[in-house]
């Protein structure tokens, strides 16, 4: 009888000692309602995770958990099964996003049209003629040293997005070229063993192929289309915790503020970020073309895009006609997004910017 | 013989074994109709009643109705179902087919000649490890980004199971039989191909149906290669574009060829053994 008192005592301090090992060791840490961040190995996933490595959030009025997602699709996976509240991604999972769950886009992480781009090898013939469209003189190629050209490329993405708008620069089709819907990592290798003629990338991708020696032909940017990267909260989580989401976007913002002034003091973070956070191997070199390539804005100028209807709607709108065009989604759900303005939500944006006006 | 004709049963007692054994068989069939049909009320009551919501889960009657669009639907992802389903097929045929074409004879070889075991197996162990999905970069350095190149990672996930099983098939061949065979004067070889590959017949027909699963299992991940057509490509999609709908009937075409074939290598299996029992 004793031995068994002993056990069930033992058992029940066990018990006690697991659950106040579960439990945060700082009173005042527990008091703070945690905010769970998605991130990707991109310069957008970054500002999160330096808040916590610089102390910026000891005086936030939230705890932050931090997750990292491989690519927009599990991130959108993980976002249906409610498995994070606020994060940044690229426009077409941002868009599927607000499509599909009602996620609402409230800021520009960064614009990604640069760094969406398309390359061939220094002997491809693509390089011969340039500027065959006046309107877009940085397009290398004529459409018919285009036409028939194996491209590689991850399909449904904003580097698909990209590589459209770029034969579309030169009246050509999807169907004029051989598309073959490979991953970013993939398509490396097999360029590289010499499949394909041309390939569709994005950075951090962008500046190993930099590094081989090929040569860009065009982006989305020289193709003249935006491609945003969107700062997102869930539907529920923005409805319950407005102020908190204000608050985790000064936080976010700061970050983005920061890379943006000063981009020489954010080369350290954003490589610790990338090499020893997120895996990849990339040199200081590339990772100072981060800066250099991608565009950032600051609140005063995110409020000014996010409510401008030639702006932000009207960029996120290339993208959802693009999938329209490409049949990936139905003329329903076309005009479904563009009642619901996109998904944009400026109002988080304006509440950081007037809390920002009124602490000055 | 008079005792041996009373012993036996009548005819009407087998009739009544005969009726009774086929009731069974039939109350067992209806179970699993029941449970199916169970099933599938349960997941379209979840999802009318909006416990998983519509992105998350779709209604197996709204499942049919995109199984059925798709024969003539090109879009979501931009080939029909009967397309994908082809690309698949022939993928998943053409590394399922090397695998067996060479798997089987290198099991049996590697489990009756001593010197081909001491020769392969090193090297065969060490391979047998390694997930198909690690070879994919390698797959494209050696064979591009082509059709044999996805074929190769198919192969490697079903080379492994006919080869054990071969091996282990006709490890299990009757020692007796290989010694009567011996005194009556045969040969090794004709050991070997009289005993030994018959005897390993049913493990080795065990190694092909898991092999079959295997070669469905990697098809997704093969398909990840390069692809613009595929069941697999057409999961990624569905992925890509959050429709849970064209996941499913992705899914579903994979079960079904997958147990197409499975039947169908039942079948051939039931006919060899018959025809070893005849012999």
């Amino acid at each position: 009888m004793k031995k068994r008192l002993a056990t069930a005592l033992a058992l029940l301090l066990a018990g006690a000692f697991m659950v106040a090992g579960f439990t945060p060791p700082c009173a005042s840490a527990a008091d703070k309602p945690e905010i769970r961040t998605s991130a990707q190995p991109c310069l957008h996933g970054m500002p999160l995770w330096y808040a916590e490595k610089a102390n910026w959030l000891a005086n936030a009025p939230f705890t932050n958990k931090f997750m990292l997602f491989a690519s927009g699709a599990p991130q959108v996976e993980a976002l249906a099964a409610d498995q994070w509240d606020v994060g940044a991604m690229g426009a077409l999972p941002t868009m599927m996003a607000s499509m599909r769950y009602g996620y609402k886009f409230i800021g520009i992480s960064n614009d990604e049209s640069e760094t969406n781009d398309l390359w061939v090898r220094p002997d491809s013939p693509l390089l011969k003629n340039k500027g065959v469209n006046p309107k877009l003189p940085d397009v290398y190629g004529s459409p018919d040293d285009w036409k028939g050209r194996k491209v590689l490329a991850t399909t449904v993405s904003t580097g698909h997005y990209a590589l459209t708008a770029t034969l579309a620069a030169l009246g050509l089709k999807d169907t004029d070229v051989s598309l073959v819907h490979m991953e970013q990592g993939q398509a490396v290798t097999a360029f590289n063993a010499g499949e394909g003629d041309v390939i569709q990338l994005w950075a951090p991708f962008s500046y190993i192929a930099e590094a081989k020696g090929w040569k860009k032909v065009s982006s989305g940017h020289k193709a003249g289309v935006v491609i945003l990267g969107g700062i997102g909260v869930r539907k529920d989580f923005a409805e319950k915790f407005p102020d908190l989401v204000v608050d985790w976007l000064d936080v976010y913002m700061r970050g983005i503020e920061m890379m943006k002034t000063e981009p020489g003091k954010s080369v350290e973070p954003l490589l610790n970020y990338f090499t020893g956070y997120c895996g990849l191997e990339l040199t200081r070199d590339q990772v100072e073309k981060e800066f250099k390539y991608r565009p950032l804005y600051d609140v005063n100028e995110q409020v000014r895009l996010l409510e401008d209807p030639a702006k932000t709607a009207a960029w996120m709108d290339g993208v959802a006609r693009f999938m329209l065009t490409q049949g990936r989604i139905t003329a329903k759900e076309y005009d479904r997004y563009v009642k619901s303005n996109y998904g944009i939500d400026p109002s988080f944006m304006k509440k950081l910017a007037e809390r920002r006006a009124a602490a000055k | 013989m008079q005792t041996t004709t009373d012993d036996a049963p009548s005819p009407v007692s087998l009739e009544v074994a005969k009726a009774g054994y086929l009731a069974a068989a039939a109350r067992e069939h209806w179970i699993s109709v029941v449970s199916l049909i169970l099933f599938l009320v349960i997941w379209e009551l979840i999802c009318r009643f909006e416990i998983i919501g519509p992105y998350q889960l779709v209604p197996p009657s709204e499942i049919l109705g995109v199984f059925v669009d798709k024969l003539s639907e090109p879009n979501p992802d931009g080939a029909l179902l009967q397309q994908h389903a082809w690309a698949s097929l022939s993928l998943a045929l053409a590394g399922f087919g090397a695998a067996v074409c060479i798997g089987v004879p290198l099991g049996l070889l590697m489990g009756w000649y001593k010197p081909v075991n001491l020769l392969v197996r090193p090297l065969f162990d060490a391979v047998r490890p390694i997930p198909p999905i690690a070879w994919i970069p390698i797959a494209i350095l050696w064979l591009g980004i082509g059709i044999h190149a996805k074929a190769f990672i198919i192969f490697l996930a079903a080379f492994v199971p006919c080869v054990i099983n071969s091996y282990t098939g006709i490890r299990l061949t009757n020692p007796v039989l290989i010694r009567v065979a011996r005194i009556y004067g045969a040969s090794n070889f004709e050991t070997f191909r009289k005993i030994g590959i018959p005897s390993a017949i049913p493990m080795v027909f065990t190694g092909i149906k898991l092999s079959l699963n295997a070669a469905w299992t990697t098809l997704v991940a093969a398909e990840l290669l390069a692809a613009s057509q595929g069941l697999g490509y057409m999961i990624q999609l569905g992925r890509r574009l959050a429709r849970p709908d064209i996941i499913i009937v992705g899914m579903l075409a994979i079960g079904l060829l997958g147990a197409l074939m499975s039947w169908g290598l039942t079948r051939i299996e039931a006919r060899f053994a018959s025809s070893r029992r005849l012999s």
